[in-house]
C-alpha cells in the first residue's frame, strides 16, 4: 500500500480512542458542574429528588454511572431526558442534526465561495484599490458578528419589506439569510488567511520560475499560487466545517431554526447531560473526521513534506 | 493579468448579487403565516419556550399549562375572566359544612378522545399517578389537600385506597380533604388535578416512568378540546379540534399551534413578521415605544406573581442577619421609579410578598425614606454603610434581571454607601446555589398556582424546601397553621395579615414589584382574556380577520 | 500521486536565499522605514494610538472621579433613569444608554476593559499556538500526531461546561481569600484574569493547527533543508529559519483573533465569568445595542464604530507590520 494511503488509514483509526478520551472527559465535566438536573424553580420534596435521581441512576457511584453510560453508548443508546422526559437523545439528534447541517453546508458554500473569491481577487493585485477594497468589506463582516447582522437582515428583509419569514425553517427562503448570516463571518477569515498565504507563496521561488517559464497570470494564481496557499486554510476550515454542520447557538436563536446549536447550550445551561453528551459525541467525531480530512488533504497536496 | 483578474472579480460579484436578489425576490411579498392562519382557523401562539412536557403530571412551568388546557380538561374550569370555577367535567358537586368532604358529579357524555368514555376511576387513577413518589412530579404538594395525600406521595403510606378520593360510581367521585381548603375547586382547575386516559398509562407503563413518551402524537389521548397532532421540541406543538370533546359544537378554532420561541426579541420580530397572533411576552425597552402610540396591540394585564429578592439571613452572613440592615435595604429603593424607567410594563410597586386579590388586600408596613434606613443602618452599627463587606447580588443572565440588579445597586451605593457585587450566572448554576444557600442577596420570583394568599405566604413556612433565605419564625409558622385550619374566611385572611407584618418587618425578602402580563395581541382574535393566573381557555377564543380593532377588555 | 509543482520546479539549493541569518539593529530600523512607507498603516498606527490614549484617559478619568470627584463629568456607573435612553447631546456627545448613563464614558471604560481583553488573551493564544503548531508541525511523526490529538479533544470539550466548571473551581475560593487579604472590592479584576484564562486556553487551538499546516509546508522547503545540511539545531531553524516566515500567518491569524476574543468576552461574561455590571466591554454594549437596535439605533452604532475602527486600524497595522518585517516580500506590480 502507499505509504501516504497507510498513514491516512491509520490516522482514521486514531479518531476511536480520540473519542474515548473526550467521551470520559465530557462526562466527567458535566457531572461536576455544579447543580444537577433536578434543581428547579419549585424545589422538588427530598423523596421526589430521589426518586428521580435513582430511576436516572444518578445515585450510583460515579465508576458505575460512566459504565452504564459507556455499555449504552455502545449499544447506540445515548440516553434520554431529564427535563424533557418526553424525549430520547437518539430522537432528537435524529430530528435536529439534518437540520443544522444544511444549514452548515450552506453557511460553509457561503464562506468557501465568498472567502475565497475575494481572497485571490485581493491577492492578483496586492496593496492595490481593488486589495484595500476587499479586504475593508472583508474587516466590515467580521466586525458585524451575527448577532448584529441577523437582526438588522431580519429587519430590513422581514419587517421593512416583508420578504421573508423571520422565524421557521420550512421554505427555501428561509434558508438564504440564515446560511448568509452563518457563513459571511467565516467568508471574512477565509479571505484574509487566503489574501495572507497567497502573498507568502507569490514571494517564493517556484512562482517566479513558473512566471518566466511564461504561464498565463490566471493559471498562475489559481493553480500554482492557490493551491500552494491552501495549507493553512485547510486548516482552519477544517475544524470550522465541523463547527459550522454541528450548529450555531446564535444564528438558530436568531431565525428560530430547530437544530442541534440552540439545544446544545440549553443543555449546557441546564445540565441536560444526556443531551449534551450526545451532541458532544456528534460533534467530536465530525471534528475529527474533518481534521483528518483536513490533514489528509494537506498531504496530498505537499506529500514530501509528509512522509519525512 | 490584472484585466483577466478584474473580471474575474466583476463576475464573482455579479454572480453573488444575482443571486441573491434571486432569492430574495422569489419570495417575493408573501402571504404572511397569520393571513393563512387567519383562513384556516388556526390561532398562532408563541409559547415562550418549550414544554417541559404535555404529560400534565410532569408539566412544571406556567407556559407548560398553557398548553395542558387545551389538551385537557379538569372538573373544574376557571372562568375566563373572574376565575371562578365553573362546570368542566363535573356539572355539579356539593360538599359537607366544614367543606372536608366533596362529592363531584362528571357528566355522561365526557369522552377520551379515543372514544371510551371518561369516568370517575380515571380521576382516581390520575391522582395516584401524580402521588406515586417513583415518579418524582415536581408539583404533587399540590394534592396535599386531599387526605392522606402527602402520606402517599413520600412514601409512608403504601395503601393509595386510604388517600381521599374514591370513585363512588363511574359518574360520582368523592374527595376527603385534609383541613379546610376554601379554593379547592379552584384548585381542581389547576393542571395537577387533570386527568390521563390509564389505558394508554398502563400501556406505555407510565404510572411511575418519566420517560415513557405516551404523550405523543401517535399515542396521544386526551379530554380536552384539543388533540395533539404534532410535537417537536424547538420547533411546534401543533393541535387540532377535538370532535369527540363533550362540548365541541362550542368550538370554534380548528386548530392551536405553539412556537417555543425563547428569545424575547425574535419574539417581537416574529409578530410583527406577521408569524404569531399572541406573544408571551414584550422586552422591556420595547413597552414605551407601543404604549406611547396606544398601539392595538399592546396588552398589559396584572397578575398573580411577585418579583422580589430573598436575603440570606443566615448567622455567618454578618450584617445580613441584621433585620434591621435588611429593612434599611428595603427602605432605601424608590420602587416606583424602578417600575416606571426600568421594568416599565405598568407593574405595581410592592411592598408586600402577596399580591393582590379580591379576597386579599396586602397592607404595606414599612415606607420607603432614604434618612429612616440610614437611620437604621447606623442603629445597626454600619453607619453610612461602614462596616459591611461587599454583598453579594446573584441572579441568573437576562437583560430584565440585569438591568434591576443594576439599578438597585446604585440605589444601594448612593443612599446607603453599600457596596454590592453583581454575579449573574446560567440557570442550573443559580438554582443549585439557591439551593445550597450559597448567595447573600439572590434574585426571585413567584408566581401564584391559586388564588389564596397561601401559595405565597407557606412558601416562607419553616418547613418549605423553596426559600433559602434561612429565615425562621416561630409566629410566622403558628399563623400560617392556624389559616389552614380556619374554615372563616374572613379570620383567615386576618391570619395572613398577621403573617405578612412579620414577614415584611423581619425582611428576609425584598419585594420589589408585583408583576404584569405584558403580550402583544392581534386584533382579529376574539375572546383571549387575561386573568390574574393567567389562565387561558381556548374554547372561548376565535378568529375574526376582518377584526381591526381590538376588543375591549373587562 | 502527482507531484506539486514545486517539487519538480524548485530551483537548485544553491538559489534559494537564507532570510534573517542575523538580527543586525539595521534590521529593526529598516523595518520601520518600510513601515513608515505605508501611508495606510502609519494612520492606522496613529488612530489605535489614539483610541488606547483615549480609552486610558477616560479610565484615568473615571477613576479621579470616584475617588476624589473631579476629572471626568460622568461616572460609567452613574446613572440617570428619569433621563434614559437620549440621543446625542452638548451633555452627553454619543447619548446615554437604557439607565442614562452616558455612552461615550461606557465607551471608554469598555474600551480598556475589551482592548486589555483582547491583547492579553491574544497575546496568550500566539504563544501557546505558535509555539505549539510550529513544534507539532517540525517535529513530525509521532509527536506531531500525539500534539494534534491533544488538540482536537481540547477544540471537542463543550467550551460552555468549561467556562462554568472553571467559575465553580476558581471563583468561590478566590472570592473568600480576597475577603480573607480585604481586596473584596478587586473581584472584578480577578474575574477578567480568570477570563484571559478560559479564553486563551480555548482560542489557541485554531493558531496552533494554522501554524502547524504551513510549518509542514515551509520545512519541505530549500531554505530550511539548507539550514538542516549545515548542521543548526532544530531551536535554531524554528526560531531564526521559520519563525520569520511564519511572521504573516500569525500576524493575520493574530489581528482577526482580536475580534474574536472581544466578542466571545461577552459570551462568557453571559455565563456569569469575566466583566460584571455595571463595568462593561464593546461586546457588551455592542450585546446591548443589538436588542434595542430599532429604537436606540445610537446605542448599537457607537459601539460598533469604535470596534470596527479599531479592527480595521489593527488590521492595516498587522499588515504594515507582516511587509515590514518580510523582506523578501514583493513590491507587487
Amino acid at each position: 500500500m502507499h505509504p501516504v494511503l497507510r498513514r491516512a488509514l491509520v490516522r482514521l483509526f486514531e479518531i476511536i480512542p480520540v473519542l474515548w478520551v473526550v467521551v470520559t472527559l465530557t462526562f466527567l465535566m458535566v457531572r461536576w458542574a455544579p447543580g444537577g438536573p433536578f434543581d428547579t424553580e419549585r424545589a422538588l420534596t427530598p423523596e421526589a429528588k430521589k426518586h428521580n435521581d435513582a430511576y436516572y441512576g444518578l445515585d450510583k457511584p460515579l465508576f458505575v454511572q460512566y459504565e452504564k453510560y459507556l455499555s449504552n453508548f455502545l449499544h447506540g443508546d445515548l440516553g434520554t431526558l431529564y427535563r424533557h422526559p418526553d424525549w430520547s437523545v437518539n430522537e432528537l439528534l435524529a430530528q435536529k442534526a439534518p437540520v443544522s447541517a444544511e444549514l452548515g453546508l450552506w453557511a460553509t458554500l457561503v464562506a468557501l465561495v465568498i472567502g475565497l473569491g475575494t481572497g485571490v481577487i485581493a491577492a492578483s493585485r496586492p496593496r492595490s484599490k481593488r486589495d484595500y477594497g476587499t479586504m475593508a468589506v472583508a474587516m466590515i463582516a467580521i466586525c458585524l458578528p451575527s448577532f448584529v447582522l441577523g437582526p438588522i437582515l431580519l429587519l430590513v428583509f422581514g419587517l421593512k419589506l416583508q420578504m421573508v419569514n423571520v422565524m421557521g425553517w420550512n421554505t427555501v427562503g428561509d434558508r438564504v439569510l440564515p446560511s448568509l448570516v452563518l457563513g459571511l463571518y467565516y467568508a471574512a477569515y477565509i479571505a484574509r488567511l487566503t489574501r495572507g498565504s497567497m502573498l507568502e507563496v507569490r514571494a517564493q521561488d517556484f512562482i517566479r520560475t513558473a512566471r518566466a517559464k511564461g504561464n498565463g497570470s490566471v493559471r498562475i494564481l489559481l493553480v500554482h499560487m492557490l493551491r500552494n496557499a491552501l495549507g493553512p486554510i485547510i486548516a482552519y476550515l477544517a475544524p470550522t466545517v465541523a463547527g459550522l454542520v454541528t450548529g450555531s447557538f446564535v444564528v438558530e436563536s436568531i431565525f428560530q431554526i430547530p437544530g442541534i446549536g440552540r439545544m446544545f447550550v440549553e443543555a449546557a445551561l441546564n445540565h441536560e447531560d444526556q443531551l449534551l453528551l450526545g451532541v458532544t459525541v456528534l460533534f467530536s467525531a465530525i471534528l475529527l473526521f474533518c481534521n483528518w480530512l483536513g490533514d489528509v488533504l494537506i498531504t496530498a497536496l505537499n506529500p514530501k513534506a509528509a512522509i519525512e | 493579468m490584472s484585466a483577466t483578474a478584474s473580471n474575474l472579480s466583476r463576475i464573482i460579484a455579479a454572480v453573488g448579487v444575482c443571486v441573491l436578489a434571486l432569492t430574495l425576490c422569489a419570495c417575493g411579498r408573501r402571504e404572511t403565516p397569520v393571513e393563512i392562519a387567519n383562513r384556516e382557523g388556526i390561532l398562532l401562539v408563541s409559547s415562550g419556550g418549550d414544554p417541559t412536557s404535555i404529560d400534565p403530571q410532569l408539566i412544571e412551568t406556567l407556559n407548560d399549562s398553557h398548553i395542558s388546557v387545551a389538551l385537557f380538561e379538569g372538573l373544574t374550569v376557571p372562568d375566563p375572566v373572574t376565575l371562578e370555577p365553573r362546570p368542566g367535567v363535573a356539572t355539579s358537586w356539593e360538599y359537607d359544612d366544614k367543606t372536608l368532604t366533596w362529592t363531584f358529579h362528571l357528566r355522561p357524555e365526557a369522552k377520551w378522545s379515543n372514544g371510551d368514555p371518561l369516568v370517575a376511576g380515571d380521576f382516581v387513577f390520575s391522582f395516584q399517578r401524580m402521588l406515586t413518589p417513583e415518579l418524582g412530579a415536581d408539583y404533587a404538594n399540590m394534592l396535599y389537600p386531599i387526605k392522606n395525600a402527602k402520606a402517599f406521595n413520600d412514601g409512608t403510606l403504601k395503601d393509595f385506597s386510604q388517600v381521599g378520593v374514591k370513585a363512588i360510581d363511574d359518574h360520582t367521585l368523592q374527595i376527603q380533604l385534609e383541613h379546610p381548603t376554601g379554593y379547592f375547586l379552584e384548585l381542581c382547575y389547576h393542571q395537577t388535578y387533570l386527568p390521563v386516559h390509564p389505558p394508554t398509562i398502563k400501556k406505555f407503563d407510565a404510572m411511575a416512568r418519566r420517560d415513557s413518551g405516551w404523550d405523543k402524537p401517535e399515542s396521544f389521548v386526551g379530554n380536552g378540546p384539543f388533540v395533539l397532532t404534532k410535537y417537536v421540541l424547538g420547533d411546534v406543538v401543533e393541535v387540532k379540534k377535538n370532535p369527540l370533546y363533550w362540548n365541541a359544537a362550542a368550538i370554534r378554532l380548528n386548530g392551536i399551534r405553539f412556537y417555543p420561541i425563547a428569545d424575547v426579541n425574535a419574539e417581537e420580530r416574529a409578530f410583527r413578521n406577521g408569524a404569531l397572533h399572541i406573544t408571551s411576552t414584550l422586552p422591556p425597552p420595547r413597552i414605551p415605544a407601543y404604549r406611547d402610540t396606544h398601539s392595538p396591540y399592546l396588552r398589559v394585564m396584572p397578575v398573580y406573581g411577585s418579583y422580589f429578592y430573598t436575603i440570606n439571613t443566615r448567622k455567618e452572613k454578618g450584617a445580613l442577619n441584621d433585620p434591621r440592615v435588611r429593612l434599611a435595604l428595603n427602605m432605601a429603593i424608590d420602587r416606583q421609579a424602578l417600575v416606571d424607567h426600568v421594568t416599565r410594563g405598568g407593574q405595581i410597586p410592592s411592598y408586600t410578598m402577596t399580591p393582590p386579590s379580591a379576597q386579599y388586600q396586602p397592607r404595606a408596613h414599612f415606607t420607603e425614606d432614604v434618612a429612616a434606613a440610614q437611620k437604621l443602618l447606623a442603629e445597626a452599627g454600619y453607619p453610612g454603610g461602614k462596616g459591611i463587606p461587599p454583598i453579594e447580588l446573584l441572579y441568573n443572565t437576562s437583560d430584565a434581571h440585569r438591568a434591576v440588579a443594576e439599578y438597585l445597586q446604585a440605589a444601594w451605593k448612593k443612599n446607603l454607601g453599600v457596596d454590592v457585587h453583581l454575579a449573574n450566572t446560567a440557570v442550573s448554576a443559580w438554582l443549585d446555589r439557591r439551593h445550597n444557600a450559597d448567595f447573600d442577596i439572590i434574585r426571585a420570583g413567584w408566581y401564584g398556582d391559586y388564588l389564596d394568599p397561601s401559595t405565597f405566604l407557606e412558601l416562607f413556612a419553616s418547613d418549605n424546601e423553596m426559600e433559602q433565605s434561612g429565615w425562621k419564625s416561630d409566629k410566622y409558622d403558628a399563623f400560617i397553621a392556624d389559616a389552614q385550619k380556619e374554615s372563616d374566611p374572613a379570620k383567615r385572611m386576618e391570619d395572613f395579615q398577621q403573617a405578612e407584618a412579620i414577614l415584611d418587618t423581619d425582611a428576609p425578602i425584598i419585594p420589589l414589584y408585583y408583576y404584569t402580563t405584558i403580550i402583544l395581541i392581534r386584533p382579529e382574535v376574539r375572546g383571549y382574556e387575561n386573568n390574574l393566573l393567567d389562565q387561558h381557555l381556548y374554547t372561548n377564543v376565535y378568529l375574526d380577520p376582518t377584526a381591526t380593532t381590538p376588543e375591549p377588555q373587562q | 500521486m502527482c507531484s506539486s509543482p514545486r517539487s519538480i520546479q524548485r530551483p537548485p539549493l544553491s538559489d534559494s536565499r537564507p532570510l534573517h541569518i542575523v538580527a543586525s539593529s539595521s534590521l529593526w530600523a529598516d523595518a520601520w522605514r518600510r513601515y513608515c512607507q505605508h501611508k495606510l498603516a502609519v494612520a492606522s498606527l496613529a488612530l489605535l494610538m489614539l483610541m488606547t490614549l483615549a480609552c486610558v484617559a477616560g479610565v484615568i478619568g473615571v477613576t479621579l472621579r470616584t475617588h476624589f470627584g473631579f476629572g471626568w463629568p460622568y461616572g460609567y456607573e452613574e446613572q440617570n433613569v428619569e433621563l434614559g435612553a437620549q440621543m446625542s447631546s452638548a451633555a452627553h456627545w454619543l447619548g446615554t444608554d437604557l439607565l442614562g448613563r452616558d455612552l461615550l464614558t461606557r465607551l471608554l471604560v469598555g474600551g480598556f476593559v475589551s482592548l486589555t481583553v483582547g491583547m492579553l488573551a491574544t497575546g496568550m493564544v500566539v504563544l501557546i499556538g505558535v509555539t505549539y503548531g510550529m513544534v507539532a508541525g517540525y517535529m513530525g511523526g509521532r509527536v506531531d500526531r500525539f500534539l494534534m490529538r491533544v488538540v482536537d479533544i481540547l477544540n471537542a470539550l463543550p467550551f460552555t461546561i468549561f467556562i462554568i466548571l472553571l467559575m465553580v473551581v476558581l471563583d468561590n475560593p478566590l472570592k473568600s481569600l480576597l475577603l480573607k487579604l480585604n481586596l473584596a472590592n478587586s473581584q472584578p479584576f480577578i474575574k477578567l484574569c480568570l477570563l484571559f484564562l478560559a479564553i486563551g486556553a480555548f482560542e489557541w487551538l485554531n493558531m496552533a493547527r494554522v501554524v502547524r499546516a504551513r510549518t509542514i509546508e515551509l520545512k519541505s522547503l530549500a531554505f530550511v533543508e539548507a539550514a538542516r545540511a549545515l548542521g543548526r539545531r532544530p531551536r535554531q531553524i524554528l526560531w531564526h529559519h521559520l519563525l520569520p516566515n511564519l511572521a504573516g500567518i500569525i500576524v493575520i491569524y493574530a489581528t482577526l483573533s482580536i475580534p474574536a476574543v472581544i466578542l466571545l468576552e461577552s459570551f462568557i461574561s453571559f455565563l456569569g465569568l469575566g466583566v460584571q455590571p455595571p463595568l462593561t466591554s464593546w461586546g457588551d454594549l455592542i450585546n446591548q445595542g443589538a436588542s434595542n437596535m430599532e429604537l436606540y439605533p445610537w446605542l448599537l452604532i457607537y459601539p460598533s464604530l469604535f470596534f470596527s475602527l479599531t479592527l480595521f486600524a489593527l488590521n492595516f497595522v498587522g499588515d504594515g507590520l507582516r511587509d515590514a518585517l518580510d523582506p523578501r516580500t514583493d513590491k507587487g506590480p
